[in-house]
């Protein structure tokens, strides 16, 4: 093939191109650490690095979703343990009574047992980031109403809330719930912590019927019946507590395995969308040996011709 | 009988032949950077010869015909070359603004790990923040920023809607100026055409230079729109696009126009009512990339909003708000264009229908429903989720980017071949014009010392 004056300077050019484009984009590689940016650098790698990508953002708001049930969790705890701390009280007032204590001592222990309720009515109403914990799903309403009669004294407590609570995925598809109902008398579902048909809890009635049974000196029913009642009441608590343990053990564990699993994903991401780094420097350098040897080559041909050796 | 005097024409003729070759040789130099120029060669032949008795007497030389090396067959491939790339430069520029245009460039580097700017990290900022309210229903705040990032989204949406359709404008302007341009360079070669038959008649050459030029336009021609040469014997060339006769000899028959078929952009020969059938060149990739990948991509775009659209609002209709309205849209608007969300939620988020049952500020099962709306298979969106909806187009657009980009990297090595080879014929070589223009100077050199021997020896015979 004939070579003319400027095939020369055209390959020269093309060359040139060639190589500024292969530095270019090798250098933004090792400047941005990644190998695909745009879809078209690696089409399929992209679309895969997108779904992981939209997997990790999933995973990332369940870890917040987690937090925030951790969180009721935790104050449901509390509140089941003042609960717990009321009830061993009573219990204690409904074992420790018996027919040789004078009415006025029961008095005593009637009025103790009153401000037990007061107390536990005021735990059952408690709120957390402004929404009533114990309400099932009416959060913003009290969910515990009490009647009193004319001596100030709770003669009866009445339940507003739902007997079911709110819940929310800490996993695809994975629904937990970290509230508990204040009141359960469907039979079914969610079981109630104040009180629920299931266990046969019922604290505020309990409680009342300690208060009146201690101020009448009915003793023999505290013994016969309410100290059973308020035995059967601390179980449910009981068995709630174990639920919220079993339940932050959980809450735990996804938060444990979501991070595991959010550092493989990043590390899949990596695989497909990260550079390697020795090997984009490699290759770099490489480049910019083709594009000395190009000047020097080119400098040297171009610059010779028929006309260096006429006189 | 030839006397000295013929000797000395001999000579002069001989002297007037080398100049003019040293002339054509200096053309070639003066133009070796010149773009499209063929290299000339000066014919030369020997005269007519005397008849004598020891037989024909030769006369020296002359000077024929200054003829263009070139070569009729790579000047038609260059053309065909440069429809073709002409053709996938309009396709790879559209697509690639398509791709910017869509914001979805992976940054692994941000606060926020894996990140785009896009409509799919709209999506999934949108969900998360449906989870939100969904974990914390009667919250506010939450119910705030969940639809803020929703109005974010719908942004996106609009965004993208709008860069598509100035993609779109642009395209359309591309085509209209390209349109302009094909017609300029018709009426320039229909020009060229005249210029070259009238100095053509009046000699017994070629019009080289200006068959240069006419071939640079054909050239240009070619990358805006694919046409058929077709050479007169008078040495015009005739051009028709798709059949139909646009440069005939000397006039510009028809020229192409630009016009509106049913609210699209389209191109045809003057005076006829459908569009032109193009094969090539870039106005051809133009409209192309346009009714084809650019179309289709619009239509992902449309199809995606208009089935988050009305999933999330079939879900939302059913909710109860802090108030205990039910039956509000959530989003306002059928397609990418106009997609917003519904501007009452945005001026009171107590309007968030987040609650299945009216009157439960901490029920969430319609908020989650939501939220549970971003793993949800959908037939309309051939059984992808959202986001997998909108990590296939990305991924298609980038296919057909990765594809453009190589076939066209493809098409420029052919192309640089085509060239090489029109170079290897045509092209000027600085290395051997000054070996001819030795030889040249070398024959000068010996035609004038012919001339001073035969002064010399007409000197002795009048000194006799």
């Amino acid at each position: 093939m004939r070579v003319t004056s400027n095939n020369f300077s055209e390959n020269l050019i093309t060359n040139f191109h060639a190589i500024a484009r292969r530095q270019l984009t090798l250098q933004d590689q090792i400047a941005t650490g990644q190998r695909i940016k745009d879809a078209s650098d690696d089409p399929f790698a992209a679309h895969q690095v997108l779904q992981l990508r939209d997997d990790m953002a999933a995973n990332t708001q369940y870890q917040k979703n987690i937090g925030v049930h951790q969180e009721f969790a935790t104050v449901t705890h509390g509140l089941m343990r003042n609960l717990q701390k009321v009830l061993d009280r009573a219990q204690e007032i409904a074992t420790t009574v018996d027919d040789l204590d004078s009415p006025e001592s029961l008095k005593d222990y009637a009025g103790e047992v009153n401000e037990l309720l007061n107390h536990a009515v005021h735990l059952a109403n408690a709120q957390h980031r402004g929404e009533y914990v114990l309400a099932g799903m009416s959060t913003d309403t009290k969910p515990f109403t009490t009647t009193e009669n004319a001596s100030k004294q709770v003669t009866a407590v009445s339940f507003t809330g739902t007997n079911n609570t709110a819940e929310s995925e800490i996993g695809a598809g994975v629904l937990v719930s970290s509230r508990v109902p204040g009141e359960n008398r469907g039979g079914s579902g969610e079981g109630g912590l104040i009180a629920d048909t299931q266990t046969g809890a019922d604290i505020f009635a309990h409680l009342i019927a300690l208060r009146d049974q201690l101020a009448s000196g009915d003793v023999a029913t505290i013994h016969s019946t309410t100290r059973a009642q308020l035995q059967a009441d601390e179980d449910n608590v009981l068995s709630h507590m174990a639920q919220n343990g079993a339940l932050q053990a959980r809450l735990e564990s996804s938060l444990a395995a979501n991070k595991d699993e959010n550092q493989s994903l990043d590390k899949e991401i990596s695989n497909r969308a990260d550079v390697d780094l020795p090997e984009a420097i490699i290759k770099l350098n490489q480049q910019q040996t083709n594009y000395q040897a190009a000047l020097q080559s080119a400098s040297s041909v171009m610059n010779m011709s028929l006309l260096t050796f006429l006189r | 009988m030839a006397g000295l005097f013929d000797t000395l024409n001999l000579g002069s003729r001989s002297l007037s032949t080398y100049r003019k070759a040293i002339d054509v040789t200096g053309h070639n130099l003066a133009n070796v950077n010149t773009e499209g120029y063929t290299r000339q060669r000066l014919q030369i032949g020997t005269t007519t010869t005397d008849g004598g008795p020891f037989g024909p007497l030769g006369n020296g030389s002359d000077a024929v015909q200054i003829t263009r090396l070139y070569s009729q067959a790579t000047a038609k491939q260059l053309q065909t070359e440069a429809s073709i790339q002409g053709s996938l430069d309009a396709k790879h520029d559209a697509l690639q603004q398509a791709l910017v245009f869509l914001q979805e460039s992976i940054d692994r580097n941000g606060a926020n790990g894996t990140t785009t700017k896009g409509l799919s990290q709209g999506l999934s900022d949108f969900f998360a923040a449906a989870q939100n309210v969904a974990t914390n229903p009667g919250s506010i705040e939450h119910r705030q920023v969940f639809l803020q990032k929703a109005q974010e989204l719908a942004t996106k949406f609009n965004t993208t809607d709008s860069r598509l359709d100035s993609l779109n404008e642009g395209i359309n302007e591309r085509i209209s100026s390209e349109v302009t341009e094909a017609n300029g360079l018709l009426n320039e070669i229909a020009k060229l055409n005249e210029s070259i038959v009238g100095e053509e008649a009046l000699s017994t050459g070629f019009a080289n230079d200006l068959r240069d030029t006419r071939q640079l336009k054909m050239e240009a021609l070619a990358k805006l729109v694919k046409f058929e040469a077709a050479e007169q014997e008078n040495g015009a060339i005739n051009i028709s696009v798709a059949g139909n006769l646009l440069v005939d000899g000397r006039e510009v028959a028809n020229s192409l126009e630009t016009f509106d078929d049913s609210g699209s952009l389209q191109v045809r020969v003057a005076g006829q009512s459908a569009a032109a059938g193009l094969t090539g060149g870039s106005i051809y990739g133009s409209i192309n990339v346009r009714d084809g990948e650019l179309a289709n991509l619009r239509g992902q775009v449309d199809l995606l909003a208009s089935t988050f659209i009305s999933e999330v609002n079939a879900v939302h209709r059913t909710g109860f708000s802090l108030d205990n309205t039910t039956g509000a849209d959530f989003f306002t608007g059928t397609t990418a264009g106009d997609i917003s969300v519904n501007a009452a939620l945005l001026g009171n988020p107590r309007l968030l229908q987040a609650s299945g049952v009216a009157g439960q500020a901490g029920n969430n099962t319609v908020a989650q429903a939501i939220a549970s709306l971003s793993e949800t298979k959908h037939a309309a969106l051939n059984g992808l989720s959202f986001s997998g909806k909108q990590a296939q187009s990305i991924a298609s657009l980038g296919q057909d980017v990765a594809s453009a980009r190589s076939e066209l990297a493809d098409q420029q090595t052919i192309s640089q071949f085509v060239r090489d080879q029109r170079d290897s014929v045509s092209g000027v070589s600085i290395d051997e014009e000054m070996t001819n223009l030795i030889m040249f100077q070398n024959a000068f050199q010996a035609s004038a010392k012919l001339i001073s021997m035969t002064d010399e020896m007409l000197a002795t015979i009048i000194e006799m």
